[in-house]
């Protein structure tokens, strides 16, 4: 299950750096703009940072792109509640002190269902976001996203969750199956869901064929005690593993989604900040790659009317032909752009420099 | 020839020996210990020895009596260049190490239940360890007669019912013991064991797949590594012995097998492959010392009055690990010729040549005086001085005896060494 906001498919791992050299932020004169995307966030500034950077886009992630911001426009206290769930659920380590270890099957397991714990209410959460907001979006990116969580975890889903995560308690003890080995001592240990048992079949060589034989140790038999726990080590270390592998797995949903959402806070936060500074913006209709065109009206530099606090003088520009020329004062209005530049799903128009995307 | 009691009722007879034509032959005497130090010889025997200390090769390492016992030994040593016979019998008796390690190991267990179990595993091994062996023997084009002999008891002892009985009941029962499950509950300070409930499904699978929605990346991996001691303690043993009352048959069937099997290893197959280390060991050695101007080649025993070495060289300088190509050297003594004469500059390799031949003069030199219709070795008296003033040993003839290294590849392309009364 992924966020697919800034891509419909895999598209950019929001868990591995950039490859673009830092100095392109300024050669862009980029920085007004980080910082209105960022509003004292340095999480989004790193994220704006890292999706401006990356690679060209096709016209159809633009406009992919563009739909979604569309609607965290019309919504931004939706998209600001999001990104907040999100963020808050990747602190859940810090949270319940749970660092995952990685010496001993026991501490992984405890530490792992410690923070699926944790992460089962924000699903929860999540669940909800999507239904309260669901028929309030319309971009494919978003609402694929709401019907996926509406779907992936619903009650039904949550509830096997927390059967697990109360499983991996192990309160009634570790049930294992296992053989014999060469020296006749247990290999092959499975973990097994264990079926509830009546207290008094632990009171030994009752009906054995049925209840089976039972042992117990001796008083401050500490040899024996380190024997059964390396025992159940060898049963719940594949289940350690895997409690470890889905805690992680959760951490790195909410992760990617966070990264994404920010994204479009970021917009959201740069759109609010022009419209303050007086700048008109618009939204770019991307042509097809072949048709060479490139028109602009009213053409600024964002970051200039960021840092002055007050609209630019605009610029019109026509490069659909050979002979490119620049017209007199701008004027707010739509306008076309090549698109074998990197073009952003950020607002673009009349008056706004465009972005690299 | 003796007869032993292989595991089961039928005796056969014992593999040959491969270290003397008649079994049970005595060795001769020991090399002189003040000849040994001096020509270093010690380090060759220390390293031959080296890493077989239970084997005792030093038993071995004497004069022989017997010229076939030579021709007998030359005929392993060539059967053993072929690379499949060499690996088959490194293998066999890797394989037999491995047997008698267990059964040391089981031998010191505390718990039956725990040393039976190891013994059957043990035996299946060793079944596997004696059909690769005959299988070895068996495609191999074997010019010995010690390794033809070795190879056909080998057949013999395969197709014998007492094996054929070990290696089917093993089998079955190391099949029975690999089906058994059993259920354990470990809670607190108790262990509970009883057979297992088909409706308890497996849970790491389960717990992984409802996760795996939320998969992003690779995952990586927390299985640990969980160390075993080895042996079975109190808690175990209670659990073997409750897994042993839920499966009472298979139990008893062991405890049968290991009473109906021992020895395992029947002791003429011990002694078989205590005499392969003699082979062994100095095929190590010598695949230790190959390098440029390093030859081996078996030593030529002659009837006339000739002494010829060509491309010998010092195998203590080889044995030292040097990197250095060795130079080789030739000596020859013809006709009338008694003495050998070595000069040269300082740090010409004078001793070093001189030394080299008395290694050669002393792991092939007369003995006692020897008669030479009935033994057709001729033999006289030999000795060399060198230009350091050192002397070897001066013989006076003997017998028609050959040091242990006479009938093993030394270290020169050829020799060919003349016995003298």
């Amino acid at each position: 299950m992924k966020p697919r906001l800034l891509f419909s498919d895999e598209g950019l791992n929001p868990l591995e750096p950039s490859t673009q050299s830092v100095d392109l932020v300024r050669d862009r004169g980029l920085t007004p703009i980080l910082d209105a995307m960022a509003a004292d966030d340095p999480y989004l500034r790193d994220v704006a940072v890292r999706v401006l950077l990356a690679d060209p886009l096709t016209p159809e992630q633009v406009v992919y792109r563009q739909e979604v911001l569309d609607d965290c426009l019309a919504q931004p206290d939706a998209i600001r509640e999001v990104y907040a769930l999100a963020g808050t659920a990747i602190d859940a380590k810090r949270r319940v002190h749970a660092w995952i270890p990685t010496n001993h099957p026991g501490a992984i397991l405890r530490s792992s269902v410690a923070i699926l714990r944790d992460q089962v209410d924000y699903l929860a959460r999540l669940h909800a976001f999507a239904a309260q907001y669901r028929e309030q979006f319309h971009s494919p990116g978003l609402t694929t996203l709401l019907d996926t969580i509406g779907r992936e975890l619903d009650e039904a889903y949550l509830a096997q969750v927390r059967g697990y995560i109360h499983q991996l308690e192990f309160t009634g003890g570790v049930v294992l199956t296992a053989r014999l080995g060469p020296g006749c001592t247990g290999v092959d240990y499975a973990l097994r869901e264990a079926a509830s048992t009546p207290w008094w079949t632990r009171l030994g060589d009752i009906r054995p064929n049925h209840h089976g034989y039972t042992y117990h140790l001796p008083p401050r038999d500490e040899n024996g005690g380190r024997t059964m726990e390396r025992i159940q080590d060898h049963g719940i270390n594949t289940v350690a593993d895997a409690a470890a592998q889905s805690s992680e797995h959760v951490l790195d949903f909410f992760r990617r989604l966070t990264f994404e959402v920010g994204f479009y806070l970021g917009c959201v936060h740069l759109h609010q900040a022009l419209d303050r500074s007086g700048v008109p913006t618009c939204r770019p209709t991307v042509e097809p790659r072949a048709s060479r065109a490139l028109t602009c009206r009213g053409l600024v530099d964002a970051g200039l009317g960021l840092r002055t606090g007050r609209p630019p003088v605009g610029s019109d520009l026509d490069a659909d032909t050979p002979t490119c020329s620049r017209a007199g004062p701008a004027h707010a209005r739509r306008r076309t752009v090549r698109d074998r530049r990197q073009l952003p799903s950020q607002p673009l128009g009349g008056g706004v420099h465009p972005l690299p995307a | 020839m003796s007869t032993i009691t292989t595991p089961g009722t039928v005796r056969t007879t014992e593999p040959p020996s491969l270290l003397t034509v008649a079994p049970g032959r005595t060795a001769g005497r020991p090399l002189d210990p003040e000849a040994r130090r001096d020509l270093l010889v010690d380090r060759l025997v220390d390293r031959l020895t080296a890493g077989r200390a239970e084997y005792q090769l030093d038993d071995w390492l004497t004069t022989l009596v017997s010229a076939p016992d030579v021709a007998y030994r030359h005929e392993i040593f060539t059967d053993l260049q072929t690379t499949a016979v060499r690996e088959g019998l490194t293998e066999f008796s890797v394989g037999l190490q491995h047997v008698r390690r267990i059964l040391a190991m089981a031998a010191k267990l505390y718990y039956r239940s725990e040393q039976r179990r190891w013994f059957l595993q043990v035996a299946r091994d060793y079944v596997t360890t004696v059909r690769a062996l005959a299988g070895t023997l068996g495609v191999a084009s074997l010019g010995s007669t010690a390794l033809r002999g070795l190879a056909s008891w080998v057949d013999g002892y395969v197709a014998s019912p007492g094996f054929h009985a070990l290696s089917a009941e093993a089998n079955e029962l190391i099949e029975q013991f690999d089906e058994i499950r059993y259920r354990v509950r470990v809670h607190g300070d108790w262990v509970q064991v009883r057979p297992v409930d088909p409706d308890e499904p497996e849970l790491a699978s389960r717990v992984l797949a409802t996760f795996d929605r939320f998969r992003q990346e690779a995952p990586k991996s927390y299985l640990q590594q969980i160390r075993d001691p080895g042996a079975m303690d109190h808690v175990e043993a209670a659990i073997a012995s409750f897994v042993a009352r839920l499966n009472p048959d298979v139990f008893a069937s062991l405890g049968v097998f290991c009473s109906r099997h021992q020895p395992l290893v029947p002791p003429a197959l011990d002694r078989v492959e205590r005499e392969l280390q003699f082979y062994l060991a100095y095929l190590d050695v010598m695949a230790a010392t190959a390098s440029p101007g390093v030859t081996w080649s078996l030593p030529e025993i002659a009837v006339d009055r000739e002494l010829s070495v060509k491309d010998g060289f010092d195998i203590v300088m080889v044995l030292g690990g040097s990197t250095d190509m060795v130079v080789p050297g030739d000596c020859r003594l013809a006709d009338d010729e008694r003495l050998v004469v070595i000069t040269g500059p300082n740090q010409g390799g004078k001793t070093t040549f001189a030394r080299m031949l008395g290694q050669l003069h002393l792991l092939a030199r007369p003995e006692r005086p020897c008669r030479p219709a009935v033994s057709g070795c001729p033999s006289s008296t030999r000795s060399s001085r060198s230009s350091s003033g050192a002397r070897t040993s001066r013989t006076c003839g003997g017998t028609c005896t050959t040091t242990w290294s006479a009938h093993m590849p030394c270290w020169s392309r050829s020799h060919r060494r003349v016995w003298y009364c």
